[in-house]
């Protein structure tokens, strides 16, 4: 991260431009419930992925 | 603290963990690195209670919890970012059932680690968008005047109108997009947010985040510059840097 480049930098980054990045594109895919925020969905959470790979990583199989 | 697991923020290279003491991660425990070969992980543990899978299944529909919990997790990331050059961030709730289950995820993963490292080794992401600026345009008459064919008619060219405008406006922002293609490592697209998620009253028409190379962030200001000059009708908003959540994707889930 550059120091010089925090010029252009917004004081707290937004909660919608926040979960598109935590939710959608990390490091494990996610999976179905809707976060909405003024009526509109904020995000889609595929519980059953997001749970699926939690139970994976936590050793619950089935 | 019952039972617990390993919450992962992100993986790194050359992290000390001395700037991360006395940092608290989700669910206010201490946050700790795990070591894996030449790799450290930025962890914390938590109680199943809040982050295990019944619990989870609830408080991921509670907006607050998921605020709470993102803010925090990113707030961490950041802190490491802060202090090494290559870091690959996880997704949010990412939590194994011990440290030890954790070290043997980060070996099935470790290629995949090492490349999305030298991916984002010395880049920072930039999240750019564009905002089609509200128009002028012709406001709808109060009071018809003649036919009703004649209002009808009007009524229909104003929509279409509208419409090629916005397709004009799309079209603008794909070229911003393009322009911007060369000053970035690695670009990906994220889909326009809602006027009303984003706050604004104009139309988003472009959300790109663009993986930078540190030493080139002048390079990518100036050029993001000079599309505002080029495409005036459009609002361009940088922001950033953010840490490279956006392309710290591994090849497979």
């Amino acid at each position: 991260m550059t120091v010089q480049a925090s010029a252009a930098t917004a004081a707290e980054p937004s909660l919608v431009d926040l979960l598109d990045r935590l939710l959608g594109k990390g490091v494990v895919i996610t999976g179905d419930v809707v976060v909405s925020l003024a009526e509109v969905d904020l995000v889609r959470i595929q519980l059953s992925a997001v749970i699926g790979s939690v139970r994976e990583e936590m050793g619950m199989h089935d | 603290m019952s039972e617990t697991g390993t919450y992962v923020y992100a993986v790194g290279r050359n992290i000390d963990e001395e700037p991360l003491t006395g940092l608290e991660g989700v669910g206010d425990a201490p946050v700790r690195l795990l070591g894996h070969r030449e790799l450290k992980a930025v962890v914390s543990s938590v109680d199943l209670a809040e982050f295990g899978e019944a619990a989870l299944r609830r408080n991921l529909e509670n907006l607050s919890w998921v605020e709470k919990t993102a803010r925090r997790h990113d707030e961490i990331v950041r802190r490491a970012a802060a202090i090494t050059t290559a870091l690959a961030p996880f997704r949010l709730v990412t939590i194994y059932k011990s440290d030890d289950a954790a070290r043997v995820r980060l070996e099935e993963l470790y290629g995949d680690l090492v490349r999305a490292l030298d991916r984002v080794d010395r880049r920072s992401e930039w999240s750019v968008k564009a905002f089609c600026r509200v128009r002028p345009g012709p406001s709808a008459p109060s009071a018809p005047a003649g036919s009703g064919v004649a209002y009808l008619e009007r009524r229909r060219a104003e929509i279409r109108d509208r419409h090629e405008a916005a397709t004009e406006q799309q079209l603008l922002a794909d070229q911003l997009f393009w322009d911007l293609v060369p000053a970035a490592a690695a670009t990906r697209r994220l889909s326009a947010q809602d006027q009303r998620l984003s706050g604004r009253r104009e139309t988003m028409a472009l959300n790109v985040a663009f993986l930078v190379d540190d030493d080139r962030s002048t390079d990518f200001f100036e050029l993001v510059d000079a599309t505002r000059a080029r495409y005036p009708s459009l609002d361009v908003e940088v922001n950033g840097p953010w840490p490279p959540y956006s392309f710290a994707v591994l090849d497979k889930p």
